[in-house]
């Protein structure tokens, strides 16, 4: 959490935001109450300095339930060169039809106050909305996250594991086929949100028989 | 608005399941937008009796659920099955647990959303009031077809129209009233003298105060509860749940699982404050909604293994037993029973046919006999068939069916038919024959009409086509019957053989039970009682010609329109074998085998009282053969 300085100059109209965000209750609740909110983007390329998002997928657990009514998908109108669609499978008439990536992205900070985010392998996606925050409300995302990734090593390999982790089999598609997941449809942000959606309540239910109960213990 | 593929698949799940199989298109994804998910780990109690209900309705999206009370196993929900919807019908608490049996993915569907649709949706809120009542019946009784008899209908779709049509309701005939003053004792003599089982209770208007049943009248009278001198009025429930005269089924249903009633009064208003009009019972509607077994048929032709076939038929096994209990017509159960008995075999050849190489020139019919082509196998028994064919290279023909033969019987076997033990089966090269042969067997029966062609003929002169070439069949008949004519002494032959069995009447008890073997001390109804029967009414209905007629009760129905003079004597024999059908039924079901043996001393008494008349009724159609054949002369 070092890249995150309380000090840090944040708006003054976000100033309430940020402080839900990191609050002390947050951090203490309940992991089958407490709000969270999974997602998944498609991206233009794989480079934090030059990617940008195409679309996002988010889809919300509240009281432990995956939400159909609250679950969506933004797409983003990005001045847009034509690669890589064969990776994100959206065409250019779909990218065309987009919304704006600011107009996206504040619908998304609104939609996210006051849940935990959750990702599989968060860390880029994590990085790319930070831009984002930066870019357009002129701070970070000040969120707790959470990684599924991380939460299945923990769940089965134990708590220090940290060396030599094999990667592969810890992908969301090996893990949706190791806890009997159907994916919903692979590599759209929606399809993959929904997986990750699954995917963590299975977990948070084995790590709550291991004694985990609140957000702290995993942070 | 969440326009996207989560609601895509939700909704794509809830398409296939009823009621949403019922509900429009938009009505589905309305649902399926409001859907929430949820995981649940094994043992995890989702709601428990006595809980208040919940807003949400539940789907089994994987997994199992364990619906149970106390510690009683009630019923076991999975992948596309519905439970809790108690919210739905009225606010009241859960009647059973719910817990986790296999992990499972939930939706949960919000009740006020489905409430809206029941109410834009006579077949929809029909589902919920039947799975509610199945739901009851359950508690009482541990055992429910009623509601999958329901669900089964609901599942074809009986139509619309069905549902919402007025149910004709005959106040003389069905409601019997008293006056609230008089003795229970009188009220039941009442309902003894018209036969009914219930009786409802008026004040000098005519308008319903209450109502008294036979099940009070055995749970509170028949045990001492209260005395038989005891006043109607401190006795009857009261209010009664009352209902308009043409109310629809679905309107009906509706209001009995609203009220946990099994009786509605129907009044010239549709409030008590109304003269009575008439009365409807549970059961009413159960034979109102007893469809065809189309969706049993519908699951036949699906499957591909003997395996699946055997489950089919052990679900419906459950769906039989309910009839049962609830005093379905026979005739109803027995044609239920014969059309997805007879789907079981024409499946089994189907699939044997399509494993063998293309069948050598020439067609073939495939013929069931005894009880099965008579409509009367309501359990599963022994296998009885045949095969007929005709071709110009018989030998070719017959090694092809006889294969062909092989595996069917295998295949019936395996879905619970055992084979026959005197080896009347289309395996046996004797009964594998052509058209020339089976003439001259036949011909042979006629003509020379010894004690080993009796007993066979008795066998295979009830004979149905049930795959192949059914003209092959007719072509046979056509034959048949003239040459029956031509010898009158087989005729003599054959009704003495159907007295080969006496009436037990008079040997009761001590003389007719087996003596030995496996089932020593117990009755064969089968050869005592319900062969005779059978013989007899093959005997009588041949020399009227009658064609197309194979069961034993359309032949005495047949034989009472064609010989007034006897009408009463054949309407008791259809009467006393309709009696013996249900009651093999039941034993076989009861004791898990073919019901062939019951045990004299485990009958209630009313039934041991019934068995006695049934014998009296085979003794008088035993001396009607014995005068009509003059069968002093044949010794």
């Amino acid at each position: 959490m070092r890249w995150w300085l309380p000090t840090q100059k944040v708006p003054a109209e976000w100033k309430d935001y940020v402080a839900r965000q990191r609050s002390a209750a947050l951090r203490k609740a309940n992991l089958q109450t407490v709000p969270l909110l999974v997602l998944d983007t498609e991206t233009s390329g794989l480079d934090t300095k030059t990617a940008r998002i195409l679309s996002l997928g988010v889809v919300p657990i509240q009281q432990g339930r995956l939400s159909v009514p609250h679950s969506q998908e933004w797409i983003i109108r990005q001045p847009f060169e034509g690669q890589a669609a064969a990776i994100h499978g959206l065409t250019n008439t779909q990218l065309a039809q987009g919304e704006s990536e600011e107009a996206v992205f504040r619908a998304f900070w609104d939609l996210a106050d006051g849940s935990i985010l959750v990702g599989h392998h968060v860390g880029f996606d994590r990085k790319l909305l930070s831009l984002l925050c930066q870019q357009h409300l002129g701070c970070k995302l000040p969120h707790f996250w959470l990684d599924t990734a991380r939460l299945a090593e923990r769940l089965e390999l134990g708590r220090h594991v940290r060396e030599g982790v094999d990667r592969k089999q810890f992908s969301l598609d090996a893990l949706a086929e190791r806890y009997h997941i159907q994916p919903l449809e692979r590599h759209t942000a929606l399809g993959d949100a929904f997986t990750t959606a699954l995917l963590l309540v299975k977990l948070l239910a084995g790590l709550r028989e291991r004694g985990v109960e609140r957000v702290q213990q995993l942070l | 608005m969440a326009n996207n593929s989560i609601v895509d698949r939700v909704h794509d799940f809830l398409v296939q399941y009823p009621p949403f199989t019922r509900m429009s298109e938009t009505q589905v994804r309305s649902l399926a937008e409001l859907v929430h998910i949820r995981y649940a780990r094994p043992q995890e109690v989702l709601f428990r009796q006595g809980d208040q209900p919940g807003e949400y309705c539940y789907l089994v999206r994987e997994g199992a659920i364990r619906i149970q009370q106390e510690d009683t196993l009630i019923d076991l929900c999975d992948e596309g099955d519905l439970f809790g919807v108690r919210p739905l019908l009225a606010a009241d608490h859960y009647l059973a647990d719910a817990v986790v049996e296999e992990e499972a993915l939930l939706y949960e569907l919000p009740v006020q959303a489905l409430k809206q649709i029941m109410e834009e949706h006579a077949a929809v809120a029909l589902f919920f009031a039947a799975d509610f009542a199945a739901g009851r019946a359950h508690y009482q009784q541990a055992i429910t077809a009623t509601g999958e008899g329901l669900k089964a209908w609901q599942q074809l779709g009986g139509s619309e129209g069905a549902l919402l049509a007025p149910i004709g309701i005959d106040a003389e005939k069905t409601v019997i009233t008293t006056s609230p003053a008089n003795t229970i004792q009188h009220a039941a003599q009442r309902m003894r003298d018209h036969g009914v089982g219930s009786v409802v209770v008026v004040n000098d208007q005519q308008h319903p105060i209450g109502i008294i049943t036979d099940t009070d009248l055995r749970n509170r009278i028949a045990t001492g509860e209260v005395p038989i001198s005891a006043s109607v009025e401190s006795f009857m429930h009261h209010p009664v749940v009352t209902i308009a005269p043409h109310a629809t089924l679905a309107d009906c249903l509706m209001t009995m699982a609203q009220y946990r009633v099994h009786h509605l009064v129907a009044t010239e208003q549709g409030t008590d404050q109304s003269p009575v009009a008439g009365i409807i019972s549970d059961h009413d509607l159960l034979l109102e909604l007893g469809n065809h077994p189309a969706l049993y048929l519908k699951e036949i032709r699906k499957v591909t293994t003997a395996e699946e076939l055997k489950a089919i038929r052990d679900r419906f096994d459950r769906l039989l037993q309910e009839y049962l209990i609830q005093q379905v017509d026979i005739q109803f159960i027995a044609r239920m029973a014969t059309a997805i008995n007879d789907a079981l075999t024409q499946r089994c050849i189907a699939l044997a046919e399509k494993s063998l190489p293309p069948a050598p020139a020439g067609t073939w019919c495939w013929w069931l006999l005894g009880s099965g082509a008579r409509s009367e196998q309501l359990i599963r028994t022994d296998q009885d068939h045949a095969l007929l064919f005709e071709s110009p290279q018989p030998d070719a023909m017959r090694a092809w069916l006889l294969r062909l033969a092989e595996i069917v019987s295998q295949s019936l076997e395996t879905i619970g038919f055992v084979r026959d033990p005197a080896g009347v089966s289309a395996t046996n090269p004797d009964w594998c024959l052509s058209m020339p042969e089976w003439q001259e067997q036949f011909y042979q029966w006629i003509h020379q009409p010894e004690a080993h062609n009796l007993l066979l003929s008795t066998i295979f002169f009830d004979y149905r086509p049930v795959y192949g070439d059914h003209d092959l069949s007719r072509q046979f008949t056509a034959w048949l019957y003239p040459e029956l004519d031509k010898q009158d002494l087989f005729l003599g032959y054959m009704a003495k053989n159907a007295l080969q069995n006496p009436s037990p009447l008079g040997f009761f008890r001590q003389f007719l039970l087996e003596s030995s073997g496996h089932h020593a001390d117990e009755f064969d109804l089968k050869l005592r009682v319900m062969l005779p029967f059978v013989d007899a009414a093959r005997v009588l209905t041949m020399p009227h010609q009658i064609q197309g007629l194979n069961s034993t009760l359309e032949r005495y129905r047949a034989l009472a329109e064609k010989e007034p003079k006897n009408k009463a004597l054949f309407e008791e024999a259809a009467l006393a074998f309709e009696v013996l059908l249900r009651l093999r039924a039941r034993f076989g079901f009861a004791r898990q085998h073919t019901g062939r043996y019951i045990d004299i001393d485990a009958l209630p008494k009313l039934e041991r009282q019934m068995l006695r008349n049934i014998f009296k009724t085979l003794k008088t159609l035993q001396q009607l053969l014995e005068v009509r054949f003059q069968l002093n002369y044949i010794r």
